[in-house]
């Protein structure tokens, strides 16, 4: 099933990517004196997808293969299960590497997105921030926007949700 | 324009891929994945895990929703 939504997920991704290159005519901003409520009632609705999304990313790690299956050997050897929960080396490694890897695009993203902002206040350049994309995406193309905030809120759920 | 759209458009499809291709791949290889792993690292560092959900939710907030005067 996650093979599945992975193979959509790329799908997804590649035909956005093609409907952007063939886009000519986009609206795009730059200002950045926003207001700090949204006057579209759309904006509201893709926070509020994007809560739902997070909720339902807590509420779902129940349903996958190795969670269910140490369900089971709970009920039946509590002591395989004890063992089964505790996670060796090569995961432990894997998840920290693979959070560096989350904290360094992080890093990189705002850098850009500073050399952004900066190229554009001062007009140095012609670099824009990221936010000038997004809003690009978004006009374009809300209901798939939408969708990817509320998949990055789902993984926030799923992945960072102590439970 | 577009195709500095399609590149921020790429990142972002392209980081959640690889980050469920990896918590698949162990699945697979029989280890504990991701959504087991970071569970358990963000119970044992509530504080760093909610920092980190707080700063991923700006940047959503930021990046999505910070539109301007109409």
């Amino acid at each position: 099933m996650l093979a599945l939504a992975l193979a959509l997920w790329l799908a997804l991704g590649a035909a956005t990517i093609q409907t952007v290159l063939q886009v000519r005519d986009v609206t795009c901003f730059d200002d950045s004196r926003a207001p700090v409520w949204p006057a579209e009632w759309r904006y509201y609705a893709m926070a509020i997808t994007c809560y739902l999304a997070f909720v339902a990313g807590r509420l779902t790690p129940g349903l996958r293969f190795y969670a269910r299956e140490i369900r089971a050997l709970r009920k039946t050897n509590p002591a395989a299960a004890a063992a089964r929960e505790h996670v060796p080396g090569k995961a432990a490694i894997a998840a920290q590497a693979g959070l560096m890897l989350l904290f360094g695009l992080f890093t990189l993203a705002l850098a850009y997105e500073a050399l952004g902002l900066y190229q554009l206040d001062f007009g140095a350049g012609s670099l824009h921030p990221i936010t000038t994309y997004t809003r690009c995406a978004i006009a374009m193309d809300p209901v798939r926007a939408t969708f990817v905030a509320a998949s990055i809120s789902y993984l926030l759920g799923h992945w960072l949700w102590w439970r | 324009m577009p195709a500095a759209i399609a590149v921020v458009v790429g990142f972002v499809f392209g980081i959640i891929f690889l980050a469920g291709l990896l918590d698949m791949l162990l699945e697979l290889w029989g280890e504990k994945p991701l959504g087991y792993v970071l569970p358990r690292w963000a119970k044992a560092f509530p504080l760093y895990s909610a920092g980190l959900v707080l700063v991923m939710g700006a940047l959503l907030g930021h990046f999505f929703l910070h539109v301007p005067r109409p």
